[in-house]
């Protein structure tokens, strides 16, 4: 019996000292991986914010730009979106449209339009972005176009926050695209005189610079909730911007007085032809995404 | 021991988490208390969690014609010395062979932007250019040298926290923020990060003089 008792022992030790070594492997096993789970989120980042669309429509007005409501879309449209693809894009048309009439002060359609994006915001799980509290202070507020305007551009600026902050890049891509769509559309269908030298087709053809910024950040998240679909349908958009060239310059950066002077007046270059041709692609593919059937 | 590690990554979850909440508003609260002229807020602005030791790039289209103020601010546990940069980032449009692409890319200025790079090499050049358009072996087509030029260095302005400038012509900038320090070795980083916030404001240019 002793016999056997010794090796058993053994046996027992041997499997004991096994059993530590895996325990002691998987743990540093998940150690490491936790580590480069740490370095990966500091790694170096890069971060593509997008103009909001009130930028565009604070500069339209301050133009003279006349406000033509037929450009927003129906806000009853809403109910009819069901795809969540739809509802991310349509979600970034509607914050556009609310800016758009929050900077030319037409209070009825802020005010529907409010409770539209607010609904989405529910649907597509934005949570806490368009509270009472905010309804109540677009009712408190419609004598006060400036703070209207906030009010609109601080839901775009919490919509991208909440979902930037909740790993939403998908939902987040299809938005900023939607917006930005959306406003180039209302500002090209708001000009009534081309004026190729004029500031606000010099701030169209800027769009280029804002353009490639948003497609390098739908690129980064092709993988996302149907990002790489719209990505394929921007192409010609895409084409017309590419055409476009801005003078190259020499060193960049001058002082003039107290003034810091970055850049050194070059324009962006847009003919006739490729301002037409962007508004027709912009046209095509914005009916695209407002057409309910996906 | 696994309890622990549960315990422990439940702790970390629950500081980081709160963490990055907090942090996207930071620029708000952090960079507003410069004296200088009214500007409107810019919805670019932005904040993220940043390490000692790491490096962020934040993409700002500047506009034509506008007068812009960036001010960077962080958590005092980063220190006073925040760095930053401030690039222009253009593509200048040039006619070279197809195996020139990569070597002449390769040589701007520390230019290692994954995301526009794939842009540019895989999608910017095949389709775009009517008759200038691509030839099946390549050879031809219109190709952009990607250009990175330091426009200011808060380095050489004693690490001021803000700058403002005026932007004549529309320009992609590149933002590089800094947070000085080794990078950490500690598993738990944690503790060597915090919020670093980039506020930018606009307005309109006035022209000056008679």
């Amino acid at each position: 019996m002793k016999k056997l008792i010794l090796p058993f022992s053994l046996l027992l030790i041997l499997s004991a000292c096994n059993e530590q070594d895996q325990r002691k492997a998987t743990i540093e096993k998940e150690e490491d991986s936790h580590k480069e789970v740490l370095e990966d989120k500091y790694q170096k980042r890069e971060y593509y914010p997008i103009p909001s669309p009130e930028q565009m429509f604070s500069f339209i007005n301050d133009n003279g730009i006349a406000y033509n409501k037929s450009l927003v879309h129906d806000y009853k449209a809403a109910d009819n979106y069901q795809h969540p693809i739809k509802k991310a894009l349509v979600f970034g048309i509607y914050t556009a449209d609310l800016a758009y009439t929050a900077a030319y002060q037409d209070v009825e359609s802020t005010v529907n339009l409010y409770e539209t994006v607010r609904k989405l915001s529910l649907e597509l799980n934005v949570e806490e972005l368009m509270t009472e509290d905010m309804m109540q202070k677009i009712q408190a507020n419609m004598e006060n176009p400036d703070s209207l305007t906030l009010i609109a551009a601080d839901s775009y600026y919490r919509a991208i926050e909440y979902l930037e902050s909740n790993g939403e890049e998908g939902k987040l891509s299809l938005m900023s695209l939607g917006a930005w769509i959306e406003s180039i559309h209302i500002a090209l269908g708001a000009l009534k005189d081309i004026d190729l030298g004029s500031s606000t087709i010099q701030r169209i053809a800027a769009q280029k610079i804002t353009f490639e910024n948003l497609y390098t950040y739908l690129s980064i998240n092709r993988d996302k909730l149907g990002v790489e679909a719209e990505l394929n349908k921007l192409q010609r958009i895409k084409a017309v911007f590419d055409s476009l060239q801005k003078g190259s310059s020499a060193k960049s950066t001058t002082q003039k007085g107290e003034k810091l002077i970055f850049g050194q007046g070059n324009k962006i270059k847009m003919t006739m032809e490729q301002f037409l041709e962007l508004k027709s692609a912009i046209e095509v593919y914005r009916s695209q995404l407002v057409t309910q059937n996906k | 021991m696994r309890q622990f590690i549960l315990l422990f990554s439940i702790v970390l979850i629950s500081v980081t988490v709160p963490a990055q909440t907090e942090c996207s508003q930071y620029h708000k609260k952090g960079c507003g208390d410069n004296d200088g002229a009214f500007m409107k807020y810019d919805g670019q602005s932005k904040s993220a969690i940043m390490a000692k030791g790491q490096t962020s790039e934040f993409h700002l289209v500047a506009y034509d014609g506008q007068d812009y103020r960036i001010t960077v601010c962080s958590e005092d546990n980063l220190g006073n010395e925040i760095r930053f940069k401030i690039y222009e980032k253009r593509k200048e449009f040039e006619k070279v062979k197809a195996e020139e692409v990569a070597e002449t890319e390769g040589s701007s200025e520390n230019y290692d932007d994954d995301g526009y790079e794939d842009y540019s090499e895989e999608d910017y050049s095949d389709d775009s250019y009517g008759e200038e358009e691509a030839s099946p072996s390549g050879n031809k087509r219109p190709q952009f040298q990607l250009i990175k030029e330091l426009l200011y260095d808060n380095s050489q302005d004693a690490y001021s926290s803000f700058i403002e400038f005026t932007a004549e012509g529309s320009m992609s900038l590149i933002i590089e923020v800094s947070v000085p320090g080794e990078e950490s070795k500690m598993k738990l980083k944690v503790r060597e990060t915090g919020c670093v916030g980039v506020l930018i404001e606009h307005i309109k240019s006035k022209n000056t003089g008679f």
